[in-house]
């Protein structure tokens, strides 16, 4: 008792408030986390860089030797060679070593007539073509929805090769008889 | 309830749990140690709003800085150290506050409810409630309270010597008083 004389340490004890662990849980919630190392971001951004160029789409290297032989052919029996060509094409010619070669050859012929249709499409279009093309325009916006949701679904990838070739046809036949209408005047 | 527990040791693996900010073991070291914080705190500081801030900032402290402590064992007494310092600043701050304007209310009268001694306490003037808390019921040396408060060890004791004759004091007038006004009513009931 000699240090405690008053008997302070009998005093009746108080309860701490129940909110007061909420309240310091809440302040430390909000201590900034450490500051991650510089490595760490490196290395996060060199993965990102990793994972987006292994989901890149398969461009084959022959796409100019595509365009060319389509430059060079179009203009005679361009529908049935259009069909027959790339659908031939994206069917027949791709590496093996890929682990799905359909889906290669689909996303290869896609890219290949994207190309040829951003040059078609500043062309003239009479009015049925117009109407037509808008509807497969339409139709093409929907499967691109559609491959957004499963970028690896073969046979969507061959349902845009083929309505890309269609489209390509209509331009092409489009412009042809501009021309003979033109050539006629 | 053990009011000196602060001298409960954490284990070197809690340390570095509270290092690594885990959320789990710092609400377990809480709850370890509050009853013990909320106690010092209140004598302290004689009010609830003050000894809220000091157990708070106390706590917050102690759990952000838990990576500089090299001594699991020694958690009690630097987050005692840290709650005592919470309190000397805001008595610094309150007495400058006080010279500037009027007092804080919500600290000024204690709770009639209080038992004598402790309104004694809560009458005492807020350094030397604390060397007498701190020596008395902590078991601190003047030492260590000459440390936390920068002042020297005599200056503590001069504190403690002084407070306890005044509490007694007050404590006997108090029962003195209590008596006077009992006799009268004791007299009338007997007639």
């Amino acid at each position: 008792m000699k240090n405690d004389p008053l008997n302070l340490k009998n005093l009746p004890a108080s309860r701490p408030p129940d909110d007061l662990w909420p309240s310091i849980a809440a302040e430390l919630a909000q201590t900034p986390k450490r500051p991650v190392r510089r490595y760490l971001l490196i290395a996060a951004a060199a993965s990102l860089v990793v994972a987006i160029v292994t989901t890149m789409p398969f461009e084959p290297s022959d796409r100019r030797d595509y365009r060319s032989d389509y430059r060079s052919d179009y203009r005679s029996d361009y529908r049935s060679d259009y069909r027959g060509d790339y659908r031939g094409d994206y069917r027949g010619a791709t590496p093996a070593a890929q682990p799905n070669p359909e889906l290669q050859q689909a996303r290869a012929a896609s890219a290949r007539l994207e190309q040829v249709l951003r040059r078609q499409r500043d062309g003239l279009l009479d009015a049925t073509s117009v109407e037509s093309l808008a509807w497969m325009e339409q139709e093409l916006a929907w499967l691109d929805m559609q491959l957004a949701d499963s970028p690896s679904d073969t046979h969507l990838w061959q349902q845009r090769a083929n309505l890309l070739a269609e489209m390509a046809g209509q331009y092409q036949h489009n412009n042809w008889q501009t021309e003979l209408r033109l050539a006629s005047y | 309830m053990n009011k000196n527990a602060f001298n409960q040791p954490l284990d070197a693996l809690c340390l570095k749990r509270l290092a690594k900010q885990c959320r789990r073991t710092q609400e377990q070291v809480y709850r370890m140690f509050v009853d013990a914080a909320w106690t010092l705190a209140i004598r302290l500081t004689g009010c609830e709003a003050a000894a809220w801030d000091a157990v708070h900032e106390g706590f917050v402290r102690a759990f952000r800085q838990a990576g500089q402590l090299r001594d699991a064992g020694a958690f009690g007494f630097w987050l005692r150290r840290i709650i005592v310092n919470q309190t000397l600043d805001a008595h610094r701050m309150r007495g400058r506050e006080s010279a500037e304007g009027p007092p804080e209310a919500s600290c000024s009268a204690p709770d009639p409810a209080w038992l004598d001694l402790e309104s004694e306490l809560a009458r005492l003037d807020p350094a030397d409630r604390m060397v007498l808390w701190l020596h008395d019921a902590e078991g601190m040396t003047h030492d260590e309270i000459a440390s936390l408060a920068g002042m020297t060890a005599s200056w503590s004791k001069t504190r403690l010597s002084r407070t306890r004759t005044r509490v007694r004091e007050a404590l006997n007038r108090e029962m003195l008083d209590e008596e006077t006004t009992l006799e009268p009513r004791t007299v009338g009931n007997e007639k």
